[in-house]
Order: C-alpha cells, then sequence, then structure tokens
C-alpha cells in the first residue's frame, strides 16, 4: 500500500507493455546480490547506498515477476557477487525466498562464497498499528546481512 | 503458453508524473478504451472511485456495466471473472487488499489455474486479478498480509509485482492482453 503513493515518475501516455517474466538490474555492483520486489525495492537500494559508504558495491535485482522466476537474471548476477541478500516482506517459512535459494542453489552453488542471507517478516501474523514496523525489513537489517555475508 | 512480449514504449509519445496507483487507473483506462471485452469488477470501484482511487472516475466514462460495483463477497467477483473470462470477455478483479483474497483462493486454485487444463485447451480463463499486499498502513487484521507465495504455488497463474509506477502499468498492460490466466499484483 504504501508504494501505491511512494512516488511519482514519467510514465508515457498510451499503450506500452513491461514483459512478464523479467526482473530488471537496478543497481550494478561486484561484491553482494540484493533481490526485492515491491515496496521492499526502495528498502534494498537504500542498503546498497549504505553499503557503498562502507566500500560495499551491490546488485539491486528487481524481480517484477515472482512466477515464472527470471533464473537468468538471478543466476547471472549471484554467479558475479557469490553472494546474495533476499528481502521480502512475507514472512520465512513458505516465503518465495526459500525458492529462490533453490534457484540459486540449482545454478550457482559452486560459485558462492558466502551462505545465502534472507531479510524477511518474522514468522508471526503481521502485528497491529506501530508495531508493524517492527516486522518489515529496514534499510538497517538489510545492510547487518550484507555485511555478515561479505565478511563471512 | 508461453507469449513473448516486447517492452515496446513509443519514444514520442508524451509522459505525465504519476504515482502508481494513478499508473494502475490509467492502465485500465487504456485498457477499457481499447477493447469493449474489457470488464473490471470489484467492491466499490465503481460509484466510489475504489478504496485506492485505482479506479477514479472510470465508471463515469465507461458506465456501470463495465466497471461493475460488486457486493462484498471476494469469492462472487472471481467466481463471476471465471465465468466472463470462459465467455471471451477479459475481466480485471480487483481485490481491496491482498488480505481480503482468501475467500476466492478456491476459486483460483480451483477454477482460474487449471479450467485450461482440465478442459483439454477448449477452455481458457484469461483474467486478471488486482490486489494491493503489504504492511505500511498501520491496519489491523489481515489487510498487511504479504500473501504473493501462497499464488506462486499454483500452476497455471502468473504473478507480477511491480515497484514503480511505469512497471505497474506495463505489466498490467501486459497482464491484459495476455490469453492466459494471470495474476497481477500492484500494492
Amino acid at each position: 500500500m504504501r508504494s501505491y503513493r511512494a512516488k511519482r515518475e514519467d510514465v508515457p501516455e498510451g499503450k506500452y507493455t513491461v514483459e512478464i517474466g523479467k526482473g530488471e538490474k537496478i543497481g550494478e555492483g561486484d561484491d553482494i546480490t540484493i533481490i526485492a520486489w515491491g515496496a521492499m525495492v526502495p528498502v534494498a537500494k537504500q542498503a546498497a547506498e549504505q553499503a557503498g559508504q562502507k566500500g560495499i558495491t551491490c546488485d539491486v535485482l528487481d524481480l517484477k515477476t515472482l512466477y515464472p522466476l527470471d533464473r537468468d537474471l538471478i543466476a547471472e548476477s549471484v554467479q558475479k557477487t557469490g553472494r546474495c541478500v533476499i528481502v521480502h516482506e512475507a514472512q520465512s517459512t513458505g516465503g518465495l525466498g526459500n525458492d529462490l535459494l533453490s534457484v540459486i542453489n540449482d545454478t550457482s552453488f559452486l560459485y558462492l562464497r558466502a551462505p545465502i542471507e534472507r531479510v524477511t517478516g518474522f514468522d508471526v501474523p503481521v502485528p497491529f498499528f506501530a508495531l508493524e514496523d517492527h516486522q518489515l525489513p529496514t534499510p538497517k537489517r538489510v545492510l547487518q546481512s550484507i555485511e555478515k555475508a561479505v565478511h563471512f | 503458453m508461453d507469449v513473448k512480449m516486447e517492452q515496446k514504449v513509443d519514444q514520442t509519445s508524451k509522459t505525465n508524473q504519476l504515482t502508481l496507483v494513478q499508473a494502475v487507473n490509467d492502465a485500465l483506462k487504456t485498457m477499457l478504451e481499447e477493447d469493449e471485452r474489457t470488464i473490471l469488477l470489484g467492491e466499490d470501484i465503481g460509484k466510489n472511485g475504489g478504496v485506492f482511487r485505482a479506479t477514479e472516475g472510470l465508471q463515469e466514462v465507461f458506465g456501470e456495466d463495465r466497471v461493475v460495483d460488486t457486493p462484498l463477497s471476494e469469492s462472487g467477483i472471481v467466481g463471476t471473472s471465471v465465468g466472463l473470462a470462459v465467455n471471451g470477455f477479459k475481466p480485471v478483479a480487483e481485490m481491496q487488499f491482498m488480505g481480503f483474497i482468501y475467500p476466492a483462493y478456491d476459486q483460483i486454485m480451483t477454477h482460474v489455474s487449471r479450467i485450461r487444463m482440465k478442459t483439454m485447451g477448449h477452455f481458457s480463463v484469461p483474467m486478471v486479478i488486482r490486489a494491493p499486499y503489504g504492511a505500511g498502513i498501520r491496519a489491523p487484521e489481515v489487510h498487511s498480509d504479504s500473501a504473493e507465495a501462497l499464488f506462486t504455488h499454483m500452476p497455471g497463474v502468473k504473478v507480477v509485482c511491480p515497484a514503480t509506477p511505469y512497471d505497474a502499468k506495463g505489466l498490467l498492460i501486459a497482464a491484459i492482453e495476455t490469453r492466459i490466466q494471470l495474476y497481477s499484483w500492484s500494492r
């Protein structure tokens, strides 16, 4: 709901399409891959900027399509960086992060230099009101996972 | 089942500064104009303009038969959309919140995702369901759920989740155009 009005950008008039099944690399780096979608994309971008200030450069992937997954995009990036942080808002157990792990396992296992990190909601129903803020992944939590993976 | 779609933008066309929800409105308007088989269904989407204003002003232009205010029944919205889709229409259903979709889960799992397969391709269900997901407005109960993984575990349904206004419009138009059943999401 937040990204409904989070920002404005240039949208062409009339008809155009964005290909279903393709993600996009929205940040370029060598040390680690951050995968996110929807409202977690700005969170991932902020974490990548903060990591950049510490000398860690990040590939940031906006998945856009969650099924079917863009396996080529994920594999190409993780094989380059050897590290990965997956960010999603949903609870960790049964979340899509696990499927992304299996894609990386299938395509890029021998390229990995650190265990894959996941930054997700906790395994509880989303708590009420202001407690939501503790459930949601934040740039700070993502940055901690980035550093953990890079310094593994 | 695999439909290749090119990313195509007419570079000369005018652009507008839009939020994501305005881009959704723009996409729906574009597709309603293009094909009279496109029909919107949802709770409060017509006269009210939608709980998040995604369908604001569309009923005034396209009428009550194409921008349909439904009863408060998610299962009914998706079930009706299935019937419309099988009969050649292009329904685009709105769930007010992702967390309200659970009553419609049965329709999506047992009908939307597999009518094409269980009729050996005689019927397909080219429909789109839009649902905003996730926390951020501090509402109680199910309003803040992120249930996207439930629908990735459903062969026959595609799941998209745009992060930007540009992608929201492009993906929604691609979803409506694709003649396969599909689950679109704009948060």
